[in-house]
């Protein structure tokens, strides 16, 4: 089943027009990854998604478990279900972990979207849970999340959006900058967060390690879709890895 | 806040029992956390502090009690400007405000200071409503010269337009304030245990509403909607794409921080029984955010540290023969040095010594 839908979007940055026609589709249990050089607009795509501008979406519909979302504001689709986990500095660095996993509560809590007719699928991954999944993060309750290394960041805000009751976690180059051993832990909790039913779509510059965890691959090329496929496949296609991706 | 952080405080305090100050500072953090420990260190200090300034330090408790009632809205206003992030450089109004809506209250409907108190807070709350509604659609500078805006637009309506409430540029002299719960004058002595530490029953109601005031402010910022400000401080892009409706927040904490204005600005009115244009003034704004700024931004006490020390400068050091004309001077070296030196203000030298001597926090 399809849970996004990005049909033929159009997205401008000003007037130069960064995403061209883009379509993609992420289906309900998968990790599907998008790949490409620097510039191919794979951030650019992630933002269109969650409703951040600019890009400015000039064209083209969003649609996420059948809803439009094409026009709503960011704070709505978080709502809705979907988080996004940007590029570097991704967590609240002044408030503890235990504050930063709070927030979620308090997004939640459905007082705070009164007026705005959301609803949310499900409950969200429990703290007890949270901690039990990151013992990282169990031992360092109460420290502020900025004194945390790059890895436990990565990994405190992959758990504030599952604490948030996220179906599709959206992830910007989650191994940026990281340690290789760093890599793999943060690699397995991508795999066991997709084995509890979580939906991923991962942006990532190093190909080979996301393709390995992920099922589905889209390549971009300045804006435009240029491959589509199961991961093996592209796995295989040593043309287009030479020509778009360098590996 | 949810009780979480503090199961691990207990099992890290204990490994480490056998040292000591590790000990010792590990207590005293356990002690400072807890919202009763912060409620009786006001209480102590509210208690203790007129003694001190009037025997030590050349005060007297009329001034004991103004640096309280500023003390009130600087606490609140640290909330929307040392939490929120949001510099507002009109908080006058709510302040005078309130003031003017107290005294009004006073002498046509009714003269308990309870509901005076009530009446101005209420006022000001209702007006922050509107005024942030509306200077909150745009954010840094420019929200700061929509509140200045409306803060001095309120100066002119209170000086002409509105005269025949306000009483124009003589400013509101028909305060009137009954004896509280209609037994205690509040201009009238106090009775024995509690004479040992105060002369005057006015502070001691200005210092029971402070303390309330501080556990007020500490029960909100250690909420969810404390956790909130600060994210929204920190990043309100980000806390918006976790999903928060920051626009939302930013209005609940410039209306909080109203509200302190409010209260405190009805005390000003039953304190002095009078309320001058002033309290409406654009400097009265620029007052509360230098008070603010000097005593530490994003602490629950540095406020009233600031609003105590700037009052005192202003009131006492001003006596001071010869250096006393100089105190806008003396004021302006002291808030330069102070945030030279301690850039969190007189509560982050506070906490920099005390970390010195209990050896460093580890929160």
């Amino acid at each position: 089943m399809t849970l996004l839908d990005v049909e033929a979007i159009d997205g401008y940055y000003g007037e130069s027009h960064i995403i061209q026609d883009l379509s993609l589709s992420v289906d309900d249990g998968e990790i599907t990854a998008l790949l490409g050089r620097n510039g191919a607009g794979k951030t650019s795509t992630l933002r269109c998604i969650s409703g951040a501008t600019p890009p400015d979406v000039r064209s083209g519909r969003i649609r996420f478990d059948g809803v439009d979302i094409t026009d709503e504001p960011p704070e709505d689709i978080a709502v809705r279900g979907i988080s996004l986990v940007p590029e570097e500095r991704r967590v609240f660095s002044d408030l503890t972990v235990a504050e930063n996993l709070h927030l979620a509560d308090t997004v939640r809590n459905k007082a705070n979207t009164l007026g705005r007719d959301l609803d949310f699928r499900d409950d969200g991954m429990s703290t007890s849970d949270i901690y039990e999944y990151f013992p990282r993060l169990d031992e360092r309750r109460t420290q502020k999340a900025g004194t945390l290394s790059g890895g436990e960041q990565q990994m405190l805000a992959i758990a504030r959006a599952l604490h948030q009751s996220t179906d599709l976690l959206m992830l910007d180059e989650p191994y940026e900058g990281l340690a290789p051993q760093i890599i793999e832990a943060v690699e397995n909790a991508i795999r066991r967060i997709s084995e509890a039913g979580t939906t991923i779509l991962l942006v990532e510059q190093n190909a080979v390690a996301a393709m390995k965890i992920a099922d589905r691959c889209y390549v971009l090329d300045r804006g435009q879709v240029v491959f589509e496929g199961p991961a093996e496949e592209l796995q295989a296609d040593q043309e287009t890895r030479d020509k778009y991706l360098g590996v | 806040m949810s009780d979480e952080p503090r199961d691990a405080t207990p099992a890290a305090a204990s490994e480490s029992g056998a040292d000591v100050s590790d000990g010792f500072a590990a207590r005293l953090s356990r002690f400072r956390e807890r919202e009763s420990s912060t409620v009786l260190i006001t209480i102590v200090g509210v208690l203790v502090f007129p003694f001190i300034f009037n025997n030590l330090l050349n005060g007297y408790t009329q001034l004991a009690t103004l640096m309280l009632i500023w003390g009130i809205f600087a606490v609140g206003f640290d909330i929307l400007l040392g939490y929120t992030g949001l510099l507002s450089f009109g908080h006058a109004v709510f302040w005078g405000g309130a003031a003017y809506a107290a005294g009004i209250f006073s002498a046509s409907v009714s003269s308990q200071p309870l509901l005076v108190l009530l009446a101005g807070t209420v006022f000001a709350v209702l007006l922050a409503w509107v005024v942030g509604f509306l200077s909150l659609r745009r954010g840094g500078i420019y929200f700061a010269i929509l509140t200045l805006t409306f803060g001095q637009m309120a100066f002119y309506l209170a000086a002409s337009p509105l005269a025949f409430l306000t009483n124009g540029e003589n400013g509101f002299t028909s305060v009137t304030i009954a004896p509280l719960l209609g037994v205690i004058d509040l201009h009238g002595g106090v009775p024995f245990p509690l004479s040992i530490a105060v002369d005057n029953m006015l502070y001691v109601f200005v210092a029971v509403v402070t303390v309330l005031s501080v556990a007020m402010a500490n029960r909100i910022l250690h909420s969810p909607y404390g956790i909130v400000f600060r994210a929204i401080r920190e990043n309100e892009r980000r806390a918006e794409f976790v999903g928060l409706h920051v626009w939302r927040y930013k209005l609940m904490a410039f209306i909080i921080s109203a509200a302190f204005a409010g209260i405190a600005g009805s005390l000003f009115a039953i304190e002095g029984n009078y309320v001058p244009l002033g309290s409406l003034y654009w400097t009265e704004s620029g007052a509360i955010v230098i008070m603010t700024v000097l005593g530490g931004v994003g602490s629950l006490f540095g406020p009233l540290f600031g609003a105590g020390l700037y009052l005192y400068i202003e009131n006492i050091v001003s006596g001071f023969e010869t250096l006393g004309s100089f105190w806008h001077l003396i004021l302006g070296i002291v808030f330069v040095v102070a945030v030279v030196v301690f850039p969190d203000g007189i509560w982050g030298g506070i906490e920099y010594l005390r970390d010195k001597v209990t050896g460093g926090d580890e929160s």
